[in-house]
């Protein structure tokens, strides 16, 4: 029997496998390749970046945002109760806080009273903190984003030429009347496989060797900051309430902790109420959007008044 | 009459501020609405604060004492449990009904102040006190309407109650205000008339005037006028605790202790004077 393209069902099931692969192996030698194209200055040592910096170095905007929400709840601009809803509690705190003043962004227009997941989603959106992206790729230590683009687009480009095989014989098995079922699985798998590198081969946050020699010097350096259970003065149980806002820029004390939330995210926060409470509104958590508020008769207050 | 439990200055405790509630400085009490909280199903951070010995009373918005239905037996059955749950000094509801022929008004209603009225709510507070493992507080709410029927003042209606029940007040100054900025009534009066030694606690709140009337929102500061009356009633008994209402729009954490703190002041420097 004549066998398509000289190859039998099982034969072209290997080699399409076999392609599967190659994309693969594009996809991670493109990565490393536009990760050590030469590359512009970089900082001198490790503490010439401010927390958001370093934290989106770690982990990419999301994190930049973690850094951004942990300080603000524990400076008092931003309130999270344990079912992980975060809401505005200091407009003037928040307008006046190191985000804001260094890269613009917008607290004020943060979703309130949504879970964690919304604010950082949000956050991670702002100009603001996409900007610090662009500083660091300016800096030598993230990849530029034409050169993340160009990873994506090369990936993308070797996993449409493996669609097209499989199309190819999808529509030489429909002419011929040729079972497909087993090539029909491949061609899913590959499509979900392929979506996923094309979607996280170049996140923004992809360092360049010298960003990840950055990184590693500033773990190092900072090893007791990131470790050391350090609260900020708005958050300690049975702190005073009249102090300076404790974010402002040059407190070593408020960087340090804020420098565990930078490299590890929410789960580095000292004071576990908090950490829970943040940690409540991701998604990985279970816990639902927490009770409603109090109100006369059961049915909500109306627009006069508890009167309760 | 057994001496009343001294409670201190607390808050409304409320999902949205349950962290913030612990770290507020010299809270003495918190005050939950038992319609929202599940007595088997007890919020962890609700729990932490009892835990520490923090009394939590529940407060009831729905039971409807006023109403001439019979009170429905699971919401005064969560009220007991949730008293019994925490161990509660004392459990407070309203001056209100708030259902009637099967419609539920989803707010307090006032109810006229007349014999009827009397004996209907003598009759319900008295099947409540009999459930309850707790002394019963009944606050006077703050209506936007009053009754044509109205035969009563509301202190000559509030002393009957207690005098045919002996159930304690939860007085709210706010809703004095309320009922001055609404209907005229002399608020300073009012506590003249009142019987002060049976009150269990006081509520304060903010609210906001507009189109000439007082909605007392639980959203707003707490205004200088509503301060005074605190004064007004804590010179003229000791009072045994007073609560900060606040349901929304939340301030800061900042703002939230220093409006407490206004409170404390109030209230220990008419006792003191």
């Amino acid at each position: 029997m004549n066998q398509p393209w000289g190859l039998s069902g099982p034969q072209f099931l290997g080699v399409y496998a076999a392609g599967l692969a190659a994309v693969i192996v594009i996809a991670l030698l493109t990565r490393q390749l536009v990760r050590r194209l030469p590359a512009g200055p970089g900082p001198a040592a490790a503490g010439d970046l401010n927390v958001y910096q370093a934290g989106f170095l770690a982990g990419g905007p999301h994190r930049a945002a973690q850094v951004i929400v942990a300080e603000l709840t524990q400076a008092g601009a931003l309130r999270v109760s344990s079912a992980g809803n975060v809401m505005l509690a200091d407009a003037g705190l928040a307008a006046a806080s190191p985000p804001a003043a260094l890269y613009g962004v917008r607290i004020d227009r943060l979703p309130s009273g949504t879970q964690t997941k919304s604010v950082l989603r949000a956050l991670a959106r702002d100009p603001g903190v996409t900007g610090i992206g662009q500083q660091l790729s300016d800096a030598g230590l993230t990849v530029s984003r034409g050169r993340r683009r160009a990873a994506k687009a090369i990936t993308g480009l070797a996993a449409i030429a493996l669609f097209v095989t499989a199309i190819a014989r999808f529509a030489e098995a429909a002419a011929n009347h040729r079972p497909a079922g087993n090539l029909t699985g491949l061609f899913i798998l590959s499509l979900i496989a392929c979506l996923f590198l094309v979607l996280t081969i170049a996140p923004p946050s992809l360092q360049t060797p010298r960003g990840t020699r950055y990184l590693r010097q500033l773990r190092e350096a900072n090893q007791n900051a990131v470790s050391a259970p350090v609260t900020a003065p708005g958050w300690a149980v049975g702190a005073p309430y009249d102090q300076d806002y404790p974010g402002a820029a040059g407190t070593a004390r408020f960087e340090g902790a804020l420098l565990g939330v930078a490299l590890l995210g929410f789960g580095a926060v000292a004071d576990t109420q908090l950490r829970d409470a943040l940690l409540a509104g991701m998604p990985s958590a279970s816990s639902g959007g927490g009770d409603s508020g109090g109100s006369s008769c059961g049915g909500g207050c109306g627009g006069g008044g508890c009167g309760g | 009459m057994t001496a009343l439990p001294a409670l201190g200055v607390g808050i409304g405790w409320r999902p949205e501020i349950d962290l913030t509630v612990p770290r507020l400085p010299g809270i003495g009490f918190v005050e939950v609405v038992a319609e929202n909280v599940d007595p088997a199903a007890v919020p962890g951070s609700l729990a932490a604060l009892h835990a520490r010995g923090l009394p939590v009373l529940p407060h009831g918005v729905s039971l409807s004492l006023g109403g001439t239905e019979r009170l429905d037996p699971l919401r005064l059955g969560r009220l007991a449990e949730l008293a019994q749950r925490f161990g509660s000094p004392l459990v407070s509801e309203h001056v209100a009904f708030c259902r009637a022929g099967g419609l539920e008004a989803g707010h307090l209603l006032p109810v006229p102040r007349t014999a009827d009225a009397l004996a209907v709510l003598t009759a319900n507070i008295r099947s409540a006190q009999a459930e309850l493992p707790a002394p019963l507080a009944l606050e006077n709410i703050a209506a936007l309407v009053s009754w044509p029927e109205d035969e009563l003042t509301e202190a000559q209606f509030l002393t009957e109650l207690v005098e045919r029940t002996g159930v304690l007040l939860l007085l709210d100054v706010a809703n004095l205000y309320a009922a001055q900025v609404n209907f005229g009534t002399d608020p300073v009066e009012t506590l003249d008339r009142l019987p002060l030694s049976q009150v269990g606690y006081a509520h304060v709140a903010g609210g906001v005037r507009r189109d000439g009337l007082w909605h007392d929102t639980h959203t707003h500061p707490v205004s200088p006028e509503i301060l005074d009356l605190l004064a007004a009633l804590a010179e003229r008994t000791a009072l045994p605790g007073v609560l900060l209402e606040r349901d929304d729009d939340y301030p800061s954490d900042a703002e939230l202790a220093a409006e407490l703190a206004a409170i404390r002041a109030v209230a220990d420097r008419a006792a003191v004077g």
